[in-house]
């Protein structure tokens, strides 16, 4: 077992997309992974999506990642969230099942001819002159390799804390990688402890869900991947089961009020910082203590149904204070717990010591994707792991990295955020973060990827043609929708004038009438001298591109006009002191960001025009433009 | 010889008993000190000729600011002069011969900036300083500088960061129930507010910005009528003429006037008539452009001879509207100098006698902007005029996505509303943003 061009070190969804991505591109790939059954294991909530996660989610499908699939197949229950706001900011959400998902996942990467999967513990990487050259594992063999690509998780130095509990563990049930840990710590990389929290589970049979309120899949039955929403592919369905709703209520945040002494959150044993967007409930019950209520999720873990998992109940208090709140709550009375809630404290690296290609900047062949960025959630993980693997095949085979910018992707603004600002608290995705948010919608990321990953060869033959019919139905459906005119006498304008108030005082293209009025694409469809239109899901992409067209024309300008500017190299070397002006706090936030280009230096938080000014007139001067 | 050196004349054109020329640069003095005959200290005040050779220049007073510590964070050399053009201009070419470039417009301010010696804002506002017109436009430069504006500025942006953090929190958390409800009359409701705010800032500064506006006044009408000498008596009367350009009778000649500390231009013109001589169709072509230049036009008519055909073709047929009669030599007539209030008013005057010029001056006075400075007009940039005017558009046409409930185009409007305020107050728009939702709502499930 040797000469690997990549190895990879974890399992989790970084750790899969990254050895499936880089087995995709030709790559000799090993995966090794502490325990093998832990390949593809949802760890916290069992689902796949939402707002902002499911624009992570498609584009890593956009380039043939596993996640999306993987979802489509094992879905218990899936929506789409926000249908009203906004072509932009629709997602998909998928309540999974974890046993079916993680099948899933490991079938295709214990079957593919291109990757390993080795089970065993690594101790430290091997590197002569900076530059990285394998692993060596828990019996003391060293594994050669091109490119090494780690991507551990919450196993780093992981520490479990439920009440006065604390023990070691890379989550519940399995160890920690302690030594890797320390070997990076010790080799000079700037690691900082975050944390996360996850609920506990509950046996369904002990749950009253005749008294909650019922939520079911919508339908059409959405779907994650374009190979079923869009390229006319059917998922294997299996049985589908609902969600429920039900509350806190002012009792549940009495005995939590008074345990609060017994949280180590507040007492003092948790430092480190953990997300604001996923707060436990202890949290949520001492921040906001003007709120009587909080709304709980109960979601089916698995297609047995066996367990619940209770989405807004993240807890670390004793496991009695746990049983003691939740049966506090509607239809929860006389739950059993069959897992604990925990805290889990972890290590990360500093994220801005990573290089766009999430190579890192202090050791080349290094890559690191996921959790031990510093972020949290599958999607993100998984999105950061097809770049790593990506990368990391290419470098194996000297060709020049590849990552899709921030007006491509939210892959894009993911890592740019990443190596740029750094991050405080766990990092998710949420629109609001992508400044091009119009153009990235999660019904277009196989338009904005698809033809690059064809390119660089991580994205098939196969995919690649069902992409290429979507793009000549989106072609033929928008010559259709500029040529076809609703006419001031016809039925369909009465039909339209009474629903909407539209009074067309000519004969108008329906693209126009998309762009101006209220009128959606469903609403065409219902008319009668419409016709048909090959599929919907392209239908309602193509009205989406003629709406947001002026704005999307716009930005374009904007990108052009940035981009020769951003595009400016900034060279390893360079000494931030000897650029004259730039005052200390700038240079120090410089120095920690190591920016590799004039656009990266601009987002550095603090890092003002006028900065850039200084540092654009420092490299002319030095002839480095 | 390479070097970074700029010089140029410091102060205002044209005629006057001292003036200054500055120099600025790396290593100045070894660049220089050959042109003086004595040497200078950082910081003193040296008296010493300017000499090339045996020819003398001049006999000035020469100030060295050594870098650091001056005003563009460079080595800067004062040089006080006589104030005769052609010395001073003599002195710029014998610095450039030594290897100094002419300062671009801005540029000693700009060097500042860049040598960290002050800020953008300051860099903007200084601009406007030395720009300024008069002493109400001064102290709207000194409001800019010493922050209200950037004061009101960062109010209309936090309304716009509340605004946005709750639409962000509805979009991006619309299972929470913990998030804000999408209620669509308190979303008109801020929106409406912000644009009423941004509408009065706007006001504010474009007013700010019309008086740092020089007005000009052109002076038409017949050969002979008299436009020459009534300029020369109004500029005569006043001691602080600041230029003069040189000029034949058939060219426009322009003049600064300063009317009680406030500084205007006036513009003598060639007579305006029908004629073959090409030179003077030329001038009068040249006439009838000042006049779209003028904020407003003198007509002047010799009264002895009354207002004819001609010049009712002259003021129709160049859409002349905005403009007073000036009947000139009532001297010749017996009337008496005044003003007619009529449409369009008329003014008699007699330039020889120098009888009515305090009326024409009175009525240039009558234009100035009346402005409290109590109020707060700010002097923006025009820059800064385009962002704010750029973020009311952008707010504006939100309550139509509103109405069409296009939340995302909403979002993505009030967003280039907020970043059109950021560059003006050079912020990171999106720092602020999750702050504001994770502080205000509970969220997460």
């Amino acid at each position: 077992m040797n000469n690997f061009d990549v190895i990879v070190v974890g399992g989790g969804h970084a750790g899969c997309e990254a050895a499936h991505a880089s087995a995709r591109l030709g790559s000799n790939t090993l995966l090794i992974t502490m325990k093998l059954d832990g390949i593809g294991q949802m760890s916290c909530n069992p689902a796949i999506g939402g707002i902002g996660k499911s624009h992570l989610a498609r584009e890593v499908d956009a380039l043939d990642g596993l996640m999306c699939k993987a979802a489509d197949n094992a879905s218990l229950q899936s929506r789409v969230l926000n249908s009203s706001k906004g072509a932009a900011v629709r997602a998909t959400r998928i309540q999974t099942c974890r046993d079916e998902y993680k099948k899933y996942i490991q079938r295709e990467i214990i079957s593919h001819k291109n990757i390993t999967v080795l089970q065993s513990t690594v101790k430290s990487i091997c590197f002569s002159k900076k530059r990285a050259n394998g692993v060596i594992i828990d019996t003391g063999e060293t594994i050669e390799a091109k490119c090494i690509v780690l991507t551990a998780g919450t196993f780093l130095d992981g520490v479990i804390h439920m009440g006065d509990k604390t023990f070691s563990a890379g989550r519940a049930g399995d160890k920690a990688s302690i030594d890797l840990e320390k070997y990076f710590k010790d080799a000079g990389f700037d690691i900082e402890r975050l944390k996360t929290g996850t609920p506990p589970r509950i046996k369904t049979e002990s749950v009253e869900i005749d008294k909650l309120e019922r939520q079911d899949s919508d339908s059409p039955l959405p779907m994650l991947s374009y190979l079923n929403d869009h390229y006319d592919c059917v998922p294997n369905h299996i049985i589908k089961i609902p969600c429920y709703i039900t509350h806190t209520n002012t009792h549940t945040h009495e005995i939590i009020a008074s345990n609060k002494g017994k949280s180590p959150l507040f007492n003092g044993k948790i430092t480190s910082i953990g997300p604001r967007y996923c707060p436990s409930i202890e949290d949520k019950v001492y921040r906001f203590s003007n709120k009587e209520s909080h709304q709980i999720f109960l979601e089916p873990e698995t297609s047995d149904n066996l367990e619940i998992y209770p989405n807004g109940l993240s807890t670390s208090l004793p496991l009695e204070t746990q049983r003691d709140f939740l049966r506090t709550i509607v239809g929860l009375e006389d739950c059993v717990i069959t897992q604990p809630g925990y805290a889990i404290e972890y290590s990360y690296f500093d994220p801005r010591g990573l290089r766009s290609s999430l190579e890192t900047k202090n050791i080349e062949n290094l890559f690191f994707g996921g959790q031990i960025n510093g972020t949290t959630g599958y999607e993100e993980a998984a999105a950061q792991g097809v770049i790593a693997g990506i990368n990391a095949a290419r470098k194996s085979q000297q060709k020049p990295s590849w990552t899709p910018q921030r007006h491509e992707s939210y892959i894009g603004v993911l890592i740019d955020d990443l190596i740029t600002q750094g991050v405080t608290e766990p990092y998710r995705m949420f629109t609001s973060r992508a400044e091009y948010r119009l153009r990235l919608r999660d019904d277009n990321a196989d338009v904005r990827l698809t033809q690059k990953g064809y390119e660089i060869g991580v994205v098939g033959e196969e995919r690649y043609k069902s992409f290429c019919k979507k793009v000549d139905r989106i072609n033929s459906e928008r010559s259709r929708l500029d040529a076809l005119k609703i006419e001031v006498e016809s039925e369909d304008h009465k039909l339209l004038k009474k629903k909407y108030d539209l009074n067309l005082t000519e004969n108008k293209s329906y693209a126009s009438l998309l762009k101006t009025s209220k009128v959606q694409y469903s609403d065409l469809m219902e008319l009668s001298n419409f016709g048909i239109t090959a599929n919907a899901s392209v239908g309602h992409l193509v009205a989406s591109d003629i709406r947001y067209e002026g704005y999307v024309a716009k930005q374009e300008k904007e990108i052009e006009q940035l981009k020769a500017s951003y595009n400016v190299h900034i060279p390893d070397g360079i000494d931030f002191k000897n650029v004259q002006g730039l005052s200390n706090e700038a240079i120090e936030r410089l120095d920690q960001a190591r920016p590799e280009t004039i656009g990266q230096a601009s987002r550095i938080p603090g890092i003002t025009s006028p900065s850039i000014s200084l540092i654009k007139i420092h490299l002319k001067k030095n002839n480095a433009i | 010889m390479s070097t970074n050196a700029i010089c140029a004349i410091a102060t205002a054109k044209g005629s006057s008993a001292l003036g200054i020329i500055r120099v600025s640069g790396n290593d100045l003095v070894s660049m220089l000190e050959h042109l003086f005959t004595k040497k200078l200290y950082d910081r003193k005040a040296t008296l010493t000729d300017i000499k090339k050779g045996d020819i003398l220049f001049d006999n000035c007073i020469v100030i060295l600011y050594c870098a650091p510590k001056s005003y563009t964070g460079e080595d800067v050399i004062e040089i006080i002069t006589h104030g005769n053009p052609v010395i001073m201009n003599s002195i710029i070419d014998l610095l450039c011969s030594s290897g100094v470039a002419h300062a671009a417009p801005g540029e000693f301010t700009e060097r500042a900036f860049l040598n960290s010696k002050i800020t953008l804002e300051k860099a903007e506002a200084t601009a406007d300083l030395i720009a300024a017109s008069d002493i109400q436009a001064v102290r709207a430069a000194q409001n800019s500088l010493t922050g209200k504006f950037f004061v009101d500025i960062s109010k209309i942006s936090s309304s716009i960061v509340a605004l946005r953090a709750e639409l962000e929190s509805i979009i991006n958390f619309p299972e929470d129930e913990d998030a804000p409800d999408l209620n669509n009359k308190r979303i008109r409701d801020q929106i409406n507010n912000v644009n009423n705010k941004l509408e009065r800032v706007i006001i504010n500064s474009k007013e700010g910005r019309k008086l740092n506006d020089k007005r000009v006044y052109a002076f038409i009408g017949r050969p002979n009528s008299g436009k020459s000498s009534i300029i020369n008596c109004l500029l005569n009367e006043d001691a602080s003429i600041v230029t003069s350009n040189e000029g034949t009778t058939r060219d426009c000649i322009e003049y600064e006037l300063n009317i009680n500390n406030k500084i205007v231009s006036v513009i003598d013109t060639a007579g305006i008539r029908f004629t073959q001589d090409e030179a003077e169709i030329e001038g009068i072509e040249r006439s009838l452009k000042t006049i779209q230049k003028a904020h407003k036009i003198f007509y002047v008519v010799d009264q002895s001879k009354g207002l004819n055909d001609d010049d009712h073709n002259i003021l129709k047929s160049n859409n002349i509207n905005n403009y007073h009669i000036v009947f000139n030599k009532i001297d010749l007539g017996g009337t008496k100098a005044k003003v007619l209030k009529k449409s369009p008013p008329e003014i008699y005057i007699s330039a020889i006698k120098r009888e009515g010029l305090d009326l024409i001056k009175s009525t240039i006075e009558e234009d100035f902007v009346k402005v409290d400075m109590s109020q707060d007009i700010y002097l923006a940039r025009s820059r800064h005029i385009n962002h704010l005017v750029d973020a009311q558009e952008n707010v504006y046409r939100c309550l139509e996505h509103l109405s069409k409930q296009r939340y995302d185009i909403l979002a993505e409007d009030m967003r280039l509303a907020h970043l059109a305020l950021s560059s003006i107050l050079g912020q990171n728009p999106s720092e602020e943003l999750l702050e504001e939702i994770f502080t205000s709502f509970c969220i997460g499930k």
